[in-house]
């Protein structure tokens, strides 16, 4: 584990605000080049602060796209001041509107930009040989999950299993959300909303489920598979690193999956 | 749906003041006051200089992110409207974005009117990869561990404040309060086989510069 003594977390705790002179700031990069354990302890403090700017952000992001969300379904509300350098002012301009000239203007120049980067798409593949993307990665790996009984043989998930096993995932989430204490059927939510391609609200799930330890592994490993249908490899690395060292307790199948796949990322 | 219940005519003094308090609750109803306010006045400028719909989003976003982030730090002054300075920051931002896209003919409506250095429009907070490891640690820390960090960190509040918000008896108790958490959190990321892969490259490439 690593230690460190009170006087240089207070140090630490000064530079991430900013309240070291000059002088000691100088004297602070210095220890940083000579004393290893200080700079290895620096970094975890750097990265909690780094973290925490993240989080707090990430937060106030989420609420304004449900603003923009709102104003999108609900329309402009009345009280909308101008901008003295308009020229349109006190006219209402739904969020949506455009010119038609300039609609036709961005759909050319959007079909354009479409053709040449399918163009290089194809091109890269072709020339570079056959680097999977993560798409195709996701669609190798990813398989829906049979329904497995849970030991305690509840009978009301019966509806739930049929919706299932139908393919119903629509009455899955549905029937899943009604009784979301219930850790058992919420891996079950997670692919549902996965196979409805809204794979924003099945991390949503799937990150909740990491929690669990009976679930851990198998959440984890649909995280990176969700990842990389998003396109995003280093969460999806990071998801997949876990399996693999150890991190997250799976089966060997698992983790020569995620190894496999790591190797191609 | 979240009610607004900020007045119609709040001051730009009192808006500022809300967001400087340690709520997510009045900073929600600020940014949604915000929202309503001057969402269509940066459309109009975003629209009106080469934009598109998704733009005006990112860019109004990104305001608002610039403002906030401006706004807690402690020798943050209003001085001008938040009306002119929220267009500014958006006008920077907008000008910023066709630059990196190389679009020379494209005319701006407006000239940047506001002294570039006083909006001190923060770069994006990116996470690298250990980085991303930490903040999935950090998400299940107990929720008083994590209020305390972010309340020293982010909000920047003194250990005394800390202790009055908190219930805490004095100073003294919040600091080994954090320290505790401090430790806690620092067991729990050297027992993290990725991070601490993440952290060795970090140490190797910081003896090789």
């Amino acid at each position: 584990m690593n230690k460190l003594n009170r006087i240089d977390q207070s140090l630490i705790e000064k530079y991430l605000l900013k309240q070291l002179s000059k002088e000691e700031l100088d004297a602070f990069n210095q220890k940083l080049k000579t004393d290893t354990g200080f700079a290895r302890a620096f970094k975890i403090e750097q990265d909690i602060h780094q973290c925490l700017f993240y989080m707090e952000n990430q937060e106030t992001k989420a609420y304004l796209e449900k603003l923009y969300q709102e104003r999108k379904e609900n329309g402009l509300p009345q009280s909308e001041t101008d901008n003295s350098n308009s020229d349109q002012s006190n006219k209402v301009i739904p969020i949506n509107t455009k010119s038609e000239n300039s609609n036709k203007v961005n759909l050319f120049m959007r079909s354009a930009a479409a053709i040449l980067i399918l163009g290089g798409v194809f091109a890269l593949y072709f020339f570079l040989g056959n680097t999977p993307s993560t798409s195709e990665l996701f669609a190798a790996n990813y398989t829906v999950p049979q329904w497995e009984e849970t030991v305690r043989g509840n009978v009301n998930l019966k509806p739930l299993k049929e919706a299932y096993e139908k393919g119903d995932y629509n009455q899955v989430i549905q029937l899943a959300e009604a009784a979301v204490a219930d850790i058992s059927i919420q891996l079950y939510r997670g692919i549902s909303y996965l196979q409805l391609n809204k794979t924003e609200n099945a991390i949503k799930v799937f990150e909740q489920l990491k929690n669990n330890e009976n679930y851990s592994d198998q959440a984890t490993w649909y995280l990176a598979l969700c990842y990389l249908k998003l396109g995003d490899k280093i969460s999806s690395k990071i998801h997949l690193r876990m399996l693999v060292d150890g991190t997250i307790e799976t089966s060997e199948n698992t983790k020569s999956k995620a190894a496999e796949i790591l190797k191609k990322l | 749906m979240m009610t607004n219940n900020i007045a119609a005519n709040i001051t730009d003094i009192e808006l500022v003041n809300l967001l400087k308090l340690d709520s997510r609750q009045s900073e929600n109803k600020v940014l949604r006051h915000l929202y309503d306010q001057y969402f269509g006045m940066i459309e109009r400028h975003v629209l009106k200089n080469s934009g598109r719909e998704e733009d005006v989003k990112e860019v109004f976003h990104d305001s608002l992110m610039a403002l906030l982030n401006n706004v807690r730090k402690q020798e943050f002054v209003l001085s001008a409207s938040l009306k002119t300075y929220l267009f500014s920051i958006s006008k920077r931002i907008w000008l910023s974005r066709l630059r990196k896209i190389n679009a020379k003919e494209i005319p701006m409506m407006d000239d940047l009117s506001w002294e570039a250095n006083e909006l001190n429009i923060q770069d994006k907070i990116e996470l690298d990869e250990g980085q991303l490891i930490l903040h999935d640690i950090l998400s299940k820390l107990a929720g008083e561990c994590l209020q305390l960090l972010r309340m020293f960190y982010f909000l920047k509040k003194k250990m005394s404040e800390i202790a009055e918000i908190t219930g805490l008896v004095n100073e003294k108790e919040a600091k080994n309060r954090k320290w505790r958490c401090m430790v806690k959190l620092r067991k729990i990321v050297s027992e993290q086989p990725s991070y601490n892969q993440y952290l060795k490259e970090y140490l190797n490439d910081l003896k090789s510069t």
